[in-house]
């Protein structure tokens, strides 16, 4: 499906209609969902009032905005008043929750016209979006590879182009690991940029909302939408010029070697428009990767407790250990933790003075095979989940916001690049993304 | 002599003020590798700091409207 540029003009020409628009991703969807699994729900009924309504107003010379009658999806977290919450679990398979999530109706009023609710990794507690309840979610792009979570259907249904954009969320990059796997764009925006009431959590004061779309533009316009509120528009690729980058040597290290190669490349693209790139080091990682897990599980064994008691077999074995550690951790350990998350935030500030963006690869490897347990890194044998994560959690720990974007044009997939800015500034971080992938190169041979 | 059952270790202990579920070995393996990741104490031995843990106050102060000094 084009983006939601191309298709907004479209829809200012007259040139399609939201009705037809949604026909075409119900179409996309009949014929490739059933082996993509890339959606819960359908809301189909409610996807046609949305679109008629977006009809009217286009006829009228009265769009919305951008996003008025373009179809979108929503990670089936977020609470709709037409289709079950499921959250990807059985538990909450028939869960209605009467109302929709102020994030859904920011949506609406901005016209989006939002087809159905995205499959995911149960209670978005893993990397591969593989479910047992509603089938694991196929990656287009790469069908013998995982496509990342947990937001994994989110990015399916957009790779697979049944919708333009979406919406997930990240705890512990669950919208940017997604979009390396299947080569797109995604932006875990600042902590509580986006409003996350009526969601279901995985750990609240680690959650974020945020779009995943196929280019920079799309997760602004998406982003913009989803806040209710206008960035600072942004500029051509005169942003790069003096912009000052952050690469975190240690962090680096820890990739395969063509990933490597693909993030020097970018890296090396990047330097030539203007920016000056400069190496550092994150203080203390290890002691801040446990603050992030402690919380991590503390909050979701607190949200989880009443499944624990009530249905524990219910829940996914594969997520159930981790909900029960929470359970142990005591009250005096997850304060500490917290605590701790405050100093090591607050010297974050001190560790980048003089960068104005931190830039890592995505994921230190390429997307895993579906069924593999552990994967070559740069740094040795890693298990998947701590290859996907590990890049990760210094955003969700820190709230500040993060970018994944493909580091090359590519008929593949390519070495996703993550980029990252101080708190509220996803204008910067936007405009960066926008201009990088203006001078990206081209992955040889496609 | 007096035989004396087995007492439930601080895990189990843990887990049934919460729930019925026994895990099995293996779920037990991996609790008690997390666990052991998360229990190692922060700051090497520092103390914690000496910041009260603002992120849980109600309100933040400097969003009040009353003048502290007035």
């Amino acid at each position: 499906m084009d983006t939601i540029s191309t298709l907004s003009a479209r829809l200012d020409s007259r040139d399609v209609t939201a009705g037809a628009l949604l026909d075409a991703s119900l179409d996309i969807i009949a014929r490739q969902d059933g082996d993509i699994r890339a959606f819960i729900s359908i809301m189909e009924e409610s996807a046609r009032r949305q679109a008629q309504a977006a009809d009217t107003r286009a006829r009228e010379g009265q769009r919305l905005g951008p996003l008025d009658g373009i179809p979108i999806s929503v990670k089936d977290i977020v609470a709709t008043r037409d289709a079950p919450t499921t959250a990807g679990s059985s538990i909450l398979e028939h869960h209605m929750t009467g109302d929709d999530a102020p994030l859904i109706k920011r949506l609406a009023a901005a016209g989006a016209v939002i087809v159905g609710k995205n499959n995911m990794h149960e209670y978005a507690f893993g990397v591969s979006s593989a479910n047992r309840r509603f089938g694991s979610v196929i990656n287009p792009r790469a069908p013998e590879c995982i496509p990342g979570g947990s937001s994994g259907g989110t990015a399916a249904a957009i790779a697979a182009g049944m919708v333009p954009a979406g919406i997930g969320s990240d705890t512990g990059g669950s919208i940017r690991i997604p979009a390396a796997c299947c080569d797109l764009v995604g932006l875990k925006p600042t902590y509580g940029l986006i409003d996350a009431r009526n969601t279901i959590p995985q750990a609240w004061s680690l959650d974020h909302f945020g779009p995943m779309a196929t280019c920079v533009d799309d997760v602004r316009l998406l982003l913009q939408a989803a806040m209710g509120a206008r960035l600072a528009a942004g500029t051509s690729q005169s942003v790069l010029k003096g912009l000052r980058i952050g690469v975190p040597r240690h962090l680096v290290e820890r990739a395969d070697a063509a990933t490597l190669a693909g993030f020097l490349r970018a890296m090396q693209r990047l330097e030539e428009y203007g920016a000056v790139i400069r190496e550092f080091d994150y203080a203390d990682l290890d002691e801040g990767y446990r603050a992030w897990l402690v919380v991590m599980l503390a909050e979701s064994a607190a949200y989880h407790r009443g499944n624990l008691r009530d249905a524990p077999e219910a829940i996914d074995p594969a997520i159930r250990p981790s909900l029960l550690a929470g359970i142990c951790l005591s009250g005096f350990e997850y304060l500490d933790a917290q605590r701790y998350r405050r100093q090591w935030c607050a010297r974050l500030f001190d560790d980048l003075r003089g960068i104005d963006i931190v830039a890592n690869p995505t994921l230190p490897v390429a997307p895993p095979l579906r069924d593999v347990e552990t994967v070559q890194a740069g740094s040795g044998e890693m298990s998947v989940l701590d290859a996907m994560v590990c890049y990760q959690w210094v955003a969700n720990l820190s709230g500040w916001p993060s970018i994944a974007l493909p580091c090359e044009r590519s008929a593949g997939i390519a070495p996703s690049l993550m980029l990252t800015a101080r708190p509220h500034a996803e204008a910067l971080l936007l405009d960066t993304a926008r201009a990088f992938e203006d001078i990206r190169g081209q992955t040889a041979g496609n | 002599m007096t035989n004396v059952r087995p007492q439930p270790g601080p895990m189990e202990q843990r887990l049934a003020e919460v729930t019925a579920y026994r895990p099995t070995d293996e779920e037990r393996r991996i609790i008690e590798t997390l666990l052991d990741v998360a229990r190692r104490p922060f700051g090497t031995g520092r103390p914690i700091g000496d910041d009260p843990a603002t992120q849980f106050f109600p309100v933040q102060s400097e969003a009040s409207p009353f003048d502290p000094a007035g």
